[in-house]
């Protein structure tokens, strides 16, 4: 990475995170209706060339985890990638299946799985990383969502997308929704050129408060 | 004697700022980092009000105020929380906390909460 976050710089960026998903959790609660936790997120700022080696670190077999891949665009250009270890995808379907718990065939399961999945991480994405750029007063939109495993680390240091010296804020949090405990990791995958203007808001987010 | 703030944060902007939007009154400002450090600091300074944030680590904001309530129920909290669902809110009201404030907090609702806090404390 060319330029860097201060240490001042990095703690308001925890601090905005913290809040960003205390809020995701009560926008949640209210989409799906049931009492979410979102613990304390753990921030961390890495380039992407080290962004393979980090997430493998923190997630030895994540070539194989499921993943939600969601491109944004506007003030800040990146993509968030949320991962979930094997077996989240049976817990989130259990949370919007119906009472009666009817047995579906394999087919039909796997397709399930794989839109809760979706559907579960286009939320939480849109409402973590939403709110955070709405407390940087940033503005992003998003493109579809899509599902995926973790070779799309690789893919995204391969695609020539993004140049090596482009940043990666990686957030793990663990989140549960009622009784059904399911752990994730969000890398928010940022432009270079994004980082002087991610650094202007944090030195104003206390500004505006006053 | 002023009357003694003690701010509790994991986040050492958050607390530079709490700091910063009530350093206009007549008053010792404090600092904890967690509910740990928090509960240590009610026992040796004797604080008249506290600000007591959730989310931290070693020990979090609803463990600190259990705890504080219980060794010194008449000091009054104020607890900042991001985190506004009704359980969340029910639960730090049955914990006790006299205010709660939405993160991030603006200066105007700081002052207001600890002006609250000082007059159910006779100050």
């Amino acid at each position: 990475m060319s330029e860097t976050l201060t240490e001042f710089e990095l703690d308001t960026l925890q601090e905005v995170m913290n809040m960003a998903f205390g809020r995701a959790a009560a926008d949640l609660a209210e989409v799906i209706d049931v009492f979410v936790q979102l613990n304390a997120p753990d921030v961390e700022v890495v380039s992407l060339d080290e962004l393979e080696s980090h997430v493998s670190m923190k997630i030895p077999s994540f070539q194989s985890a499921r993943v939600v891949e969601q491109h944004y665009r506007g003030d800040s250009d990146g993509v968030a990638l949320l991962v979930f270890p094997h077996g989240a995808e049976h817990k989130l379907v259990s949370l919007f299946q119906a009472e009666d718990g009817e047995m579906l065939e394999s087919d039909t399961v796997l397709e399930l799985e794989n839109e809760v999945l979706m559907e579960v991480g286009n939320i939480l994405i849109g409402a973590c990383v939403g709110r955070m750029f709405d407390l940087i007063h940033r503005t992003v939109y998003y493109l579809p969502p899509r599902a995926t495993e973790g070779h799309a680390f690789s893919e995204l240091t391969n695609s020539g997308v993004f140049a090596k010296d482009d940043f990666a804020i990686t957030v793990q949090t663990q989140f549960s929704f009622e009784d059904r405990e399911v752990s994730g990791r969000l890398f928010l995958v940022n432009r270079q050129n994004s980082l002087p203007s991610l650094k202007t808001a944090l030195a104003e987010f206390w500004r505006n408060l006053e | 004697m002023n009357p003694r703030v003690l701010i509790v944060d994991d986040s050492a902007s958050a607390r530079h700022f709490i700091k910063n939007c009530l350093s206009g009154r007549e008053i010792e400002l404090l600092e904890a980092k967690n509910g740990e450090e928090a509960l240590e600091t009610v026992e040796t300074a004797k604080p008249d009000v506290v600000f007591l944030d959730i989310t931290m680590p070693v020990m979090d904001g609803f463990e600190a105020l259990s705890r504080l309530k219980e060794r010194s129920p008449n000091i009054p909290v104020v607890m900042l929380t991001a985190d506004v669902q009704q359980k969340t809110v029910e639960r730090i009201k049955a914990l006790g906390a006299e205010v709660f404030l939405k993160k991030p907090p603006k200066k105007d609702s700081l002052l207001d909460a600890l002006d609250q806090c000082l007059e159910a404390n006779g100050q």
